[in-house]
Order: structure tokens, then C-alpha cells, then sequence
């Protein structure tokens, strides 16, 4: 599944996206998809999911809660993730 | 009257035009509302669900999912609604448990669980907010103005919802709440916070929670307006209070302390709509309670009880400046007894477990009849909760008697969280426990001991949570120790759990 795709799907476990949002600069946070209760398993998942590890300042900058930059910046760790993996002469 | 649609149809044929419901910028008059339901009525029971049957439902808060209650009503069939962050498996247990022979959901439920999760449902299932393979499309429901015959049949005396009190690995306990159960719990709540008609009712808690059933059925059995927010922030709240001009809320006392943190913001928005709010779940702390009614303007009362029983006391904050701390006087409804640990009725100041008897009372635990037996005395009902009453008949809470992590007013059971850590080969044991936390009152915390010489990170063990537990059972802080701390019995002093973790062990 595409980082873009999981992310969706994660955001609409509660409830369904409104039809005229645009991803791009949907701030998930403030509209309540995901709040302070299911932010552990939205974070721990998606970590789990494309076997990257957020640190506490990408976590903590403003661009975090919408989900067109997440769903860039995962792109992003698992392209890094798979460069570093094939550095090292390990399979991908 | 004792049928909830008999009563809503009538308001709607009443007040036609008035809007019924609003929700996320949609609403529904009591004129459309009502054809919807009849849409919903006929469109179910012409493919299958019969009087009696149970549905399944992983709701959310929508217009839709406020007419399938009154539709279910109106077949007298029975809706279990569930958390759809719980895990499939889970979901399975708790839907056997009930006797689930239909299911509704929404797209996003039923792609995540297709090829996973065989839920062996016998009947029909049915997608709300689209289309689906082997489901049918509640979109494709007319609107009708007839209600369906099978509802002659009913007479208030069947099942209308079925709630889930445990969570995945404990055996759960289907609460069964009856039509009756229902009606008899708005009518006690109308009386109690003087609703009328001219009232905006806000529901801003999960719908498959009976504190926001109650609060979209109270206004629609008298003619007033239900709003229902399908998502919480302290500033959607704030927001949705100001521009639906809310006049009545309950909230859950988690829920108002980030409220009242977002108040002491310059920047918000001045509320002069509201009559009163209700908090409920657990005590707030007067500093609290104090922005809340400088804030808003409004009368404030807070309430104890439990979903068994429903509201047992209720306390307005201008009788708690001589009664602090007490979670008020029984409705005229309940009566409560403290029963110390010999068995007799506690004096006046004696802590004992809270017991009571209600007119509001459930009608017991589905298909656990001897459970619910066992959790009676003397007709009162045993809560888990310790407290006393003083000499005025006052109740105050010191305590729980059963493990319990209360976390944004949901309940969470320590041996769920535990059941799923110790299935990981590294943990050689491990226990989960209430932590103090400013925003949701308390948060799970866990603390785990390692099988000496294994690699077991934090985020292992987030992983497990991740997908084998709900979003409201994950840890929030985890705790790696040499051992549990533990009584000359060999059980875990989890009461002692915060005080040792802080000096035993780190947070990582």
C-alpha cells in the first residue's frame, strides 16, 4: 500500500473525509481525525507499516499534521531507508 | 407513549419544518429525518432484518447513523454499536457476544476488515455512505413517508441497544438497554436539566457511547434540536457551541479540562448561548471548574453514574460551595446505599462500594444473565466505585474498587492491554496502570519486565499495541522494570504503581 493510501485509510477509521478536502493541506490534527487519544496508534502503525522511525523533531513540526507533507515525508524516509539499505550491500 | 418513534414521529408530524438535527454543516428537518428513517425501516426489512434481530454497527456521529437508532426502533430490532477503532478480531468477539446477525458500516470498515475478517454474520450487510461487494447501499434508500407495519408490533419491551462495556481480551459484558430502558433515561434527563423545545442539544462525545445516544434522543422526543459534532477539539467545540447557538451539553469531564485550558486563550470566541453544562465521567478540579462557568456563562452541574445504572447523582456547582468534592444527591429515580466489606450498610462518612437502585436501571447483561445476578444485591446494583454518603445524603467518590483506567471518559481494562503484552516471548510479565495526565485525566501507562537476556524495545511493544488493541488501550508511557512490586501474596500492588515506576524504573 502507498503511504498516500494508508494515511486515507488511517485518517477515515472514525469517520469519513469530507468529499472537498484537499490532502494537500489538511490538517488532521485540528479537525479532529485523529486527536490526543489515537495519535499513539496512528504514529506506532504508520512507523510499523513502511519501517521508519519518526524523530521527536519531525514529529513536533508544524508540517506534521497535514497529511500531503506526511504523506511526503514518509515517502521520503523509505526512499532514504531503502538508499541506505542498499549502501550497505543489503538486499531491498 | 412508552415507543420512542410513536414520540418522534409525533414531533415530527408537529414541527415539520424545524430543523432536527445538524451535523459537520448538514441538517435535517424533523420532516426529512423522519421520511429517512421510513427509508431506512423499509429498505432493512425488505432485505431481511426482522423483529428482534441484532445489528452490528461500528458508528460514527452523522444524521444517518441517528436515524438508523430510530429505525432499528421502529422494526424493534436491536443495534450494537461498537468503537470502529477496535481491532477486527475483537470486533468479531464482541458481535458473537451479542448475537450480531447483521451488519452496517461505512466503506472504510468494511475494506479494512474484507479477506481478514470472517465475521460469519447469518444475515444481511448493509454500507452506509457507499457502495461495497456483498453489501448493500443504504444510499439506495428512498424516502418514505409511511412508516413500516412491523411497527404495530412493537411494544417498547424489545432490545433497542446493546453496549459493549469490556474491551477485547476480558469477557465482555453486552449491557442490554431496552426501548423502555431508553425512553425512561431521556424522560429522567429532560426533568432533570429542564429541557424544552427552544433547546440546541450538543452531543460531542462517540455515538456508541450511551451518554451521545441520550443526548440525540432527548431533543428529538420533544421537538428540539439535536447537534451532533462528529469530531472533538477543545476549538471545534468552542466553535460549534457559538455558531449552533448550543443552549445544553453534557460533556466528559476530560473533554472540559482542555476546554477550559483553550479558554484561558485570549483568543476565543465569547459564548453567551448556553444554559447549562454538564459534566460527566469523573470530578473536575475547582480551578477548572471555575474558568468553565466564568467563561461560559452558563449554569453548571456535574453528575456520577454508570451505564448500567445511568445517572445515579447530580450536583449543581452552587451547592458544591458547601458540599466540595461531593458528586451530589441521587435523582428522584435512585436511591444508594454504601456497602462496607462485611456486608452491612455503611453509617453516614463510612466508605463502602457504591451500590443503587434505580428506576433507569439496564435490563441486564445479554445472554450473562447470572453475571448481571452476581453484580446485584438486594436489588442495588454493585458499581466497583468506593464512597460515602455524609448525613445530608450526599454522595462522594473516593475511589474504585474494580481495576479501571478511565482516559477522555473511556473506560479501559488493565487486563485487556496485559492479555496482549504478554503474548510477546520477551515479556516475563507486565501490568497496566492509571497515570495522571493534565489533558485526558488519566492515561494508560505500562510497565513491563523483560525475560532476562532478550532485546524487547518500546517500540515492540508499540507495535503489539498498534495493531492488537484499540486506540484508546494503547500506552502512552512505558516502563522497562527488574520486577513488579507485590503484596506478601505475590499480587501486584498496582494501587503503588506510579509512586514505584517514578522510583524504580524510567519512562522511555
Amino acid at each position: 500500500m502507498t503511504a498516500r493510501d494508508y494515511i486515507l485509510k488511517e485518517l477515515q477509521r472514525k469517520d469519513t473525509l469530507g468529499e472537498n478536502i484537499d490532502i494537500e493541506t489538511f490538517n488532521y490534527l485540528e479537525s479532529g481525525y485523529i486527536d490526543s487519544i489515537s495519535i499513539i496508534q496512528f504514529l506506532a502503525g504508520l512507523e510499523e507499516e513502511f519501517g521508519v522511525e519518526f524523530t521527536d523533531a519531525e514529529i513536533a513540526d508544524p508540517s506534521f499534521k497535514i497529511a500531503g507533507q506526511l504523506i511526503r515525508l514518509v515517502e521520503r524516509k523509505v526512499m532514504e531507508h531503502e538508499r541506505s539499505k542498499a549502501g550497505n550491500g543489503e538486499e531491498s | 407513549m412508552s415507543k420512542i418513534c410513536d414520540i418522534f414521529f409525533t414531533m415530527a408530524a408537529k414541527y415539520p419544518q424545524k430543523t432536527a438535527i445538524w451535523c459537520d454543516n448538514k441538517t435535517v428537518t424533523y420532516e426529512k429525518l423522519a421520511s429517512l428513517v421510513n427509508g431506512y425501516s423499509y429498505f432493512m426489512f425488505n432485505h431481511g432484518v426482522c423483529y428482534g434481530d441484532h445489528i452490528g454497527f461500528p458508528m460514527n456521529n452523522s444524521i444517518e447513523s441517528a436515524a438508523l437508532i430510530l429505525a432499528a426502533a421502529d422494526l424493534g430490532a436491536a443495534l450494537v454499536p461498537i468503537n470502529p477503532t477496535l481491532p477486527p478480531e475483537t470486533i468479531k468477539s464482541l458481535f458473537a457476544a451479542a448475537d450480531v446477525n447483521h451488519l452496517i458500516a461505512r466503506k472504510n470498515f468494511l475494506e479494512q476488515t474484507a479477506g481478514e475478517t470472517d465475521f460469519k454474520f447469518s444475515g444481511v450487510q448493509f454500507c452506509l455512505d457507499d457502495t461495497w461487494e456483498n453489501a448493500l447501499s443504504l444510499e439506495l434508500t428512498e424516502a418514505i413517508s409511511e412508516r413500516p407495519p412491523v411497527h404495530n408490533q412493537v411494544t417498547g419491551e424489545e432490545t433497542l441497544i446493546i453496549t459493549m462495556t469490556s474491551g477485547s481480551t476480558g469477557v465482555p459484558k453486552p449491557i442490554d438497554l431496552t426501548q423502555i430502558n431508553k425512553l425512561k433515561r431521556a424522560r429522567a434527563h429532560i426533568r432533570l436539566y429542564n429541557l424544552t423545545k427552544e433547546d440546541r442539544i450538543l452531543a460531542a462525545t462517540p455515538l456508541y457511547h450511551s451518554l451521545a445516544e441520550r443526548l440525540v434522543l432527548m431533543p428529538l422526543l420533544i421537538g428540539a434540536t439535536s447537534i451532533l459534532m462528529p469530531r472533538f477539539t477543545p476549538s471545534l467545540w468552542l466553535n460549534c457551541i457559538k455558531n449552533q447557538r448550543v443552549t445544553f451539553t453534557i460533556a466528559v469531564s476530560a473533554q472540559l479540562g482542555q476546554i477550559a485550558e483553550l479558554l484561558t486563550s485570549p483568543f476565543v470566541p465569547e459564548i453567551d448561548s448556553l444554559r447549562c453544562v454538564v459534566s460527566s465521567s469523573s470530578l473536575l478540579e475547582n480551578h477548572i471548574k471555575n474558568e468553565l462557568i466564568d467563561k461560559l456563562n452558563c449554569d453548571f452541574l456535574e453528575m456520577y453514574g454508570t451505564t448500567e445504572t445511568s445517572t445515579v447523582t447530580s450536583i449543581n456547582f452552587r451547592e458544591t460551595v458547601n458540599k466540595k468534592n461531593s458528586v451530589g444527591k441521587p435523582l428522584p429515580e435512585a436511591e444508594v446505599k454504601i456497602i462496607k466489606e462485611d456486608q452491612s450498610a455503611a453509617l453516614p462518612g463510612e466508605i463502602g462500594e457504591i451500590t443503587c437502585k434505580t428506576a433507569l436501571m439496564c435490563s441486564g447483561y445479554y445472554g450473562l444473565p447470572e453475571v448481571f445476578q452476581n453484580a446485584m444485591q438486594d436489588g442495588y446494583f454493585r458499581t466497583g466505585d468506593l464512597g460515602y454518603l455524609d448525613e445530608d445524603g450526599y454522595l462522594y467518590f473516593t475511589g474504585r474498587k474494580k481495576e479501571l483506567i478511565i482516559t477522555g471518559g473511556i473506560n479501559v481494562y488493565p487486563q485487556d492491554i496485559e492479555a496482549c503484552i504478554k503474548k510477546l516471548p520477551e515479556v516475563k510479565e507486565c501490568a497496566a496502570f492509571a497515570y495522571p495526565d493534565n489533558r485526558l485525566g488519566e492515561v494508560v501507562a505500562l510497565a513491563v519486565v523483560p525475560v532476562r537476556n532478550t532485546k524487547l524495545s518500546k517500540r515492540n511493544i508499540q507495535f503489539q499495541c498498534a495493531k492488537n488493541l484499540a486506540d484508546f488501550q494503547q500506552p502512552h508511557l512505558i516502563v522497562f522494570l527488574a520486577e513488579l512490586p507485590k503484596n506478601s501474596l505475590g499480587k501486584v500492588e498496582k494501587y503503588n504503581l506510579v509512586e514505584y515506576v517514578t522510583k524504580h524504573g524510567v519512562f522511555k
